[in-house]
């Protein structure tokens, strides 16, 4: 079994990935910390515990964390999730928990040190929390084994032409996780794009299936595929989530991925803010470069572009129709 | 018959480019200007009238342009042209002479004196394009199409992460250049290595014994196709500046090619003279997309062989 924490912007693809993950039963949520993103934290904070109670199953500890990027004001996604972050979708109106007094970033440092290795973080929204836990806790935070993330482009963005939004909204902090050393895994604009394609025969599926609590699998699927529809240019935001939990829980979903030192813009223009340059080269690939002098950094980065999105489908629906 | 001016930092690949602008029958040349990037300009000078005695057609002007990029001293390329560009072979001495006018001066005063039919070719840093338009910008819109080897689609380039090398040379010139309004295609260095667009150990061979311009051509690139036989096992030799002469000439020989609103970043820690290519508008930009470009990332690397081939043999 796998112990998680998750770190999360949640809106209306969150929930889904929090209710895939709390219906996993090979994963463990240890806590769930919460930060701005799509929506403001508060929004974030409210829907993770009514994610939590949808799910119904265990009811892990939420923390709330920071409410604004580092450096600027935070662009959220209202435009295509409205300002509940939620589109249509109908979860319970009222949470049945409350969060913790607990501060996310203290929370993530906490549970850090408490497993240690035996946790994986799971970050479904822009990196402040785990930048600052990083700059606050550096030695406990070089514990993790790893980090997956909903987030980054392998190629193109989703934000910019080089950024994809969940970098873009606070790159500087995003920098700080790629520059730290943990190894990431990088769940692209790119490879949740493809998946944006899935549909009709999952949602039959869901259809077929024993829902719980009644008609939210479904709820959930329709959502995304709806605002998909009346969205196609944000696409790639609709199934990131769901998309990164599932290849934390199932890495053979991965079909092409490839390794890099990648690291992300925060200076420049406003065309570059936020792009994650994934270097590939090593000194056996690239003997051409210029600057023999040069060194290029170790590896820090699987860059996942492109995954088996039917089986992707099946495993989601699988896991919400529970 | 097309009129054209090639913009060259001349160092072995773009010699072969020369020779082919030389040799083929639908177009003129009127002018190489010569600028610093593979090599410095003196030499790079030297080698554009050196492959101009190869070529062995007629002789067109050759003007020195600048030495340097714009804002801040880069690097060349020495490690892949030899340090004279050329190989370091020995081949014979030219017997033309540069011209006493600047690379820029002729730029202004013979597009100015043209119809608005004379295109332009850049293989090498943008540096002499960009100030002419700075000097000369209601001369410099009367070219119709600018052809630029350059800039890069993936990340995974020689250089940098993400940067080209004629563009990374001199972003800021390849930024004025880029946003001046006069549209341009660019042949990215991908399109020159994929697809079996390089020559392979056989056709350098097969190549080289086809005359002495053709030999002119394989020798003066010896320095990277030896390079690519220390580190590879055997030799290979990519061409990116007769492949984006061959896209000017015969624009068939096009596999694939996307329009863009492409900048080149001047600032960032990381992205400094990457090519950003802006293919719609993502839903957080306010702006509306302006293609300025079209970007080649792949040509049909037989055929444009072949077309090579079939200008530099005797």
């Amino acid at each position: 079994m796998k112990r998680v924490l998750i770190d999360t912007a949640t809106a209306a693809p969150e929930v889904v990935a929090l209710v895939m993950a709390l219906s996993e039963p090979d994963i463990h949520v240890e806590a769930i910390t919460t930060v701005m993103g799509k929506v403001p934290a508060g929004i974030a904070t409210r829907n993770t515990l009514l994610s939590i109670t949808a799910a119904g199953t265990y009811q892990p500890p939420v923390f709330e964390g920071i409410a604004k990027p580092m450096f600027h004001e935070q662009h959220d996604a209202s435009l295509i999730f409205g300002a509940d972050g939620l589109g249509s979708l109908s979860v319970a109106q009222h949470p049945a928990q409350t969060k913790e007094v607990l501060h996310a970033v203290d929370a993530i440092i906490k549970t850090v040190s408490e497993w240690g290795e035996a946790l994986e973080l799971l970050c479904l929204g822009p990196l402040t929390n785990v930048a600052l836990a990083i700059t606050k806790a550096p030695q406990v935070m070089r514990r993790l084994k790893r980090i997956t993330l909903t987030g980054g482009a392998a190629f193109e963005g989703d934000a910019n032409p080089m950024a994809e939004f969940n970098i873009w909204q606070d790159a500087e902090a995003a920098d700080i996780v790629f520059n730290f050393g943990v190894p990431l895994v990088m769940v692209t604009a790119e490879a949740s794009d493809a998946c944006a394609g899935l549909s009709k025969q999952d949602l039959d599926n869901l259809a077929s299936g024993q829902n719980r609590p009644s008609g939210f699998g479904q709820d959930c699927f329709n959502t995304l595929l709806q605002l998909g529809e009346k969205n196609p240019d944000a696409r790639s935001l609709l199934f990131s989530s769901p998309l990164a939990f599932a290849v934390l829980a199932r890495p053979e979903l991965i079909q092409d991925s490839f390794a890099s030192y990648s690291r992300v813009e925060t200076q420049g223009s406003a065309q570059v803010y936020g792009a994650t340059v994934n270097d590939r080269r090593t000194d056996e690939t690239h003997p051409f470069r210029a600057n023999a002098s040069e060194t290029i950094g170790a590896f820090n980065c699987q860059v996942v572009h492109r995954v088996d999105s039917a089986a992707f489908g099946q495993y989601l629906s699988g896991l919400l129709v529970k | 018959m097309r009129k054209i001016i090639i913009d060259t930092d001349t160092g072995s690949d773009d010699a072969v480019a020369l020779v082919m602008a030389l040799r083929d029958p639908s177009v003129r040349v009127l002018a190489f200007t010569t600028v610093s990037g593979n090599i410095n300009v003196d030499q790079a000078t030297y080698n554009a009238l050196q492959s101009i005695e190869y070529a062995n057609t007629y002789k067109p002007p050759v003007y020195k342009g600048i030495a340097r990029p714009l804002c801040f001293e880069s690097e060349n390329a020495s490690q892949v042209h030899g340090i004279d560009g050329m190989g370091d072979v020995g081949f014979r001495a030219p017997t033309q002479k540069e011209e006493s006018e600047h690379a820029v001066d002729a730029l202004i005063r013979i597009i100015g004196a043209g119809e608005g039919d004379i295109e332009l070719i850049t293989i090498g840093p943008l540096t002499n394009i960009a100030v002419a338009m700075l000097q000369a910008p209601e001369v410099m819109r009367k070219i119709p199409h600018i052809t630029i080897m350059g800039g890069a689609n993936f990340f995974s380039n020689p250089h940098t992460p993400c940067a080209e090398f004629n563009i990374m040379a001199d972003p800021d010139a390849a930024a004025i250049v880029c946003n001046f309004g006069v549209p341009f295609t660019m042949v990215t260095l991908e399109a020159c290595q994929v697809n079996g667009a390089p020559l392979t150990d056989e056709e350098i061979d097969q190549t080289r014994a086809a005359g002495e311009t053709a030999a002119f051509c394989m020798d003066c690139n010896c320095t990277t196709y030896d390079l690519a036989e220390k580190v590879y096992g055997y030799r290979e030799l990519e061409l990116p500046d007769p492949v984006t002469y061959a896209v000017f000439s015969n624009p068939d020989l096009i596999k694939t090619s996307f329009p863009a609103e492409t900048h080149v970043e001047r600032g960032g820690t990381f992205t400094r003279g990457t090519t950003v290519f802006r293919k719609k508008k993502t839903i957080f930009e306010e702006r509306d997309l302006k293609i300025n470009s079209t970007i080649v990332t792949e040509v049909y690397g037989q055929a444009y062989k072949a077309f090579q081939y079939d200008l530099i043999k005797d």
